[in-house]
């Protein structure tokens, strides 16, 4: 029957095949809601989708908290925990499964600007399941397909100011699975790095691309080289937008029917959420029925805003920002040290979250909790 | 096997002891193996039967980090009629390790197992290489480099440790006095992948004119001086390593390819294309951004290699040359030793900038 259905799809379509693809750094993660995992390569400057075969159904309502992750994964690396560094994380939002993407370089970690790209290029997936079990996963003998990202930004090109940081790590910056379509935010060689990539999926073989301009309310300046940092698909005024965070920190809406369609697109710039940070993630969530979006910060706190606040927001941020915030406004929550967020269940959000003693822990926050 | 540590703990000693031995493989992404030596042939055999599963094979052998709750990822084989672990990982030198292993699990897999004993040897890895290492060459070979270089290469006959290169390093001034922070200082050292060769990146900021750390710290290098760059003794070397040279005048203008002479190699040989240079380039960027390309547009496959010394650039084809027309491509990412590329000059913004769609190919006809 599936095979019937794709005849009639047509277009041309790059085939799932099984086999071990040749994934070079494993940048970013994230599923669709059928379980297939979408892992982002910057070294290689591919997508794969990969179906891991973990279909089966979770009932699991309650929260996963895991004291020292770092501890956890250290001796499957042959190493300390001091050492572990996780990348990024994704839930698998079928079987509840959660997925970290490590390295070893977390000795390296010696700046308030490094993200954990820029040290190295994660290399072990490791899945962590609702009991708390930690496994490998071989990325060997799956069934997969990719599709290549076309004009990623040259793996020469080195960072401006941060010394040793290639620009290369940036290809991919992040993803999101929605409806059918891939979105890919990064750096690709254009004259205007900042682009996001747009392809189906199943891929076909051409990807969209359209490079981005924003207004940098902080730094009082339009933008095009810096990529987008954390973003969302939403729906604004009944029309399909992204809304994007970027480094130091601007919160920037894109129109989506222009992405792809149009070869540069400028962004409205909503709000400017502070200078001296990086926001590392952002996820969707529901609190008394209403949407809400939790963003992490790497300088700032955790922060609650309300896409319907962007909606009603009826300027744009076009010139300097006079004080250190301006636009829509966010409210903190407490909760310092979170770093990756993800939509666990209908009654947490699942992060990891720096511990006061040093430790990594996942921590699972209520979404009853989170009220602005 | 190589120089580490370790204490055997044995629950009963009589004959027939099993051992363990550690083969490190410089060629392979995987650090090498870790064996168990003293098991019989049919037991082998038994376990290359059964194809054991990771998880079979850890319920007898395993290596774990001292401590950790989870033992080391890695595959299993039998190497050489011993049961092997290839660990994922390079161990880390400043952590100890136990390899575990069950003879009583082991028999229930395979009852042709003849002991009986648990062993528990603790390991730590020392170094990664047995041995000296040796220094071939720092690159450029010159004794005259420009005022304003950019990269110097270190090649190492073997691959390197982990350790920070710049406690090792140093650039002294005729006189024996230190040139103060000449480098881009990184911990873990800009390495290739089979970590033979370490890149010395001159501080750029120091470099480039008008900026900070120029005006503050002033320039690297004097035009006219003679300078010494010294790799310690002390990084597992026979002896301290010196290159001596001589600074010219700072080199500031773009590579000029249309300057560039060519010899073209004789039609249905695999002799040479030979290109003279106008200036010295960066070793290993002039051997990976040039290509060759047929009439037809395809590339030709073949190596370049740089010689420094000859000023110039050598294309051995891995096929004859055909009676016809080719022509080289050049990247204009290419770079001299001062990272001046075709297109632009290293420090200099809109200066000297040529226009970047200008054609950066040499066509040469193969002689007869």
């Amino acid at each position: 029957m599936i095979g019937f259905l794709s005849l009639l799809a047509g277009g041309l379509k790059t085939d799932t095949k099984k086999g071990t693809p040749d994934i070079k750094s494993i940048s970013k993660l994230t599923f669709s809601e059928e379980g297939i995992l979408f892992l982002g390569d910057s070294e290689g400057g591919n997508i794969y989708a990969i179906d891991l075969e973990d279909t089966e159904k979770s009932s699991f309502e309650d929260g996963l908290n895991v004291g020292d992750v770092e501890k956890e994964i250290a001796g499957m690396l042959g190493t300390t925990a001091e050492n572990v560094l996780i990348h990024d994380m994704a839930v698998n939002p079928i079987s509840r499964n959660t997925y970290l993407s490590v390295s070893r370089a977390r000795a390296k970690w010696t700046s308030r600007w490094h993200l954990p790209n820029d040290l190295a290029s994660a290399d072990v997936l490791i899945k962590v399941s609702t009991d708390g079990e930690f496994s490998e996963v071989k990325l060997e003998n799956v069934e997969y397909s990719s599709v290549k990202i076309p004009n990623p930004v040259d793996a020469e090109k080195e960072h401006e100011w941060k010394k040793g940081t290639k620009l290369r790590v940036d290809a991919i910056t992040d993803l999101i699975y929605d409806n059918g379509t891939i979105y890919v935010a990064g750096l690709s060689n254009e004259e205007f790095a900042a682009s996001m990539w747009i392809s189906p999926y199943p891929f076909k073989k051409d990807v969209r691309a359209s490079t981005l301009e924003i207004y940098h309310g902080a730094h009082g300046a339009y933008e095009t080289q810096a990529p987008i940092r954390a973003f969302l698909p939403y729906e604004l005024n009944s029309k399909s937008h992204i809304m994007a965070a970027y480094l130091c920190t601007p919160l920037v809406t894109f129109e989506t029917d222009k992405l792809g369609s149009q070869k540069h697109v400028k962004g409205r710039t909503v709000a400017e959420f502070g200078s001296g940070n990086y926001p590392l993630d952002m996820v969707l969530y529901q609190n008394e029925g209403k949407d809400y979006v939790l963003m992490s910060n790497s300088q700032l706190p955790l922060l609650i805003f309300d896409p319907a606040d962007v909606e009603s927001y009826e300027g744009e941020i076009t010139t300097e920002v006079e004080g250190y915030m301006a636009g829509v406004k966010y409210t903190p929550r407490s909760g310092s040290g979170v770093q990756e967020l993800e939509d666990f269940n209908d009654k947490f959000i699942l992060a990891t979250q720096r511990m006061p003693s040093g430790k990594l822990a996942l921590v699972s926050l209520p979404k009853e909790w989170l009220k602005p | 096997m190589y120089l580490l540590c370790f204490f055997a703990f044995v629950t009963s000693s009589s004959a027939q002891e099993l051992n363990f031995s550690v083969e490190k493989d410089l060629k392979s992404e995987r650090y090498g193996q870790i064996s168990i030596e003293g098991i019989n042939e049919q037991t082998i055999d038994m376990l290359l039967q059964k194809d054991l599963s990771d998880k079979q094979w850890s319920s007898f052998f395993e290596v774990r980090v001292i401590g950790a709750s989870r033992a080391m990822l890695g595959s299993y084989e039998v190497i050489a009629g011993k049961p092997s672990f290839r660990p994922r990982f390079v161990p880390d030198q400043n952590v100890s390790y136990e390899i575990a292993f069950s003879s009583q699990s082991l028999r229930t897999l395979a009852p042709t197992h003849h002991d009986s004993r648990e062993y528990v040897w603790t390991v730590s890895f020392d170094e990664l290489n047995e041995g000296r290492n040796e220094i071939v060459e720092i690159s450029p070979k010159e004794d005259l480099l420009p005022a304003n270089i950019l990269r110097l290469y270190v090649h190492f006959s073997n691959p390197v440790n982990f350790d920070n290169p710049h406690k090792y390093i140093r650039i002294e001034r005729r006189n024996g006095e230190l040139v103060k922070e000449p480098f881009v200082e990184m911990e873990e050292g800009l390495w290739s992948t089979d970590r033979r060769r370490l890149t010395l990146l001159i501080h750029p900021g120091r470099i480039k004119r008008n900026v900070g750390p120029n005006m503050t710290m002033g320039e690297v290098f004097e035009a006219g001086k003679s300078y010494k760059l010294v790799v310690s003794s002390e990084w597992n070397l026979e002896e301290d390593y010196v290159k001596s040279f001589q600074i010219t005048a700072a080199v500031r203008s773009t590579i000029d390819v249309e300057s560039w002479k060519v010899l073209s190699p004789k039609e249905g040989t695999v002799e040479n294309l030979r290109i003279r240079t106008d200036k010295l380039l960066d070793k290993a960027l002039s051997e990976r951004l040039l290509s060759i390309l047929d009439e037809e547009g395809n590339i030709v496959p073949g190596q370049f290699v740089y010689r420094s010394e000859e000023s110039n650039l050598t294309f051995t084809p891995e096929q004859p040359w055909l009676d016809g027309n080719y022509v080289i491509n050049i990247d204009p990412k290419l770079e001299d030793v001062c990272g001046n590329t075709p297109l632009t000059v290293f420090d200099v913004e809109g200066e000297g900038l040529k226009e970047k769609n200008r054609d950066l190919r040499i066509q040469f006809k193969s002689s007869k």
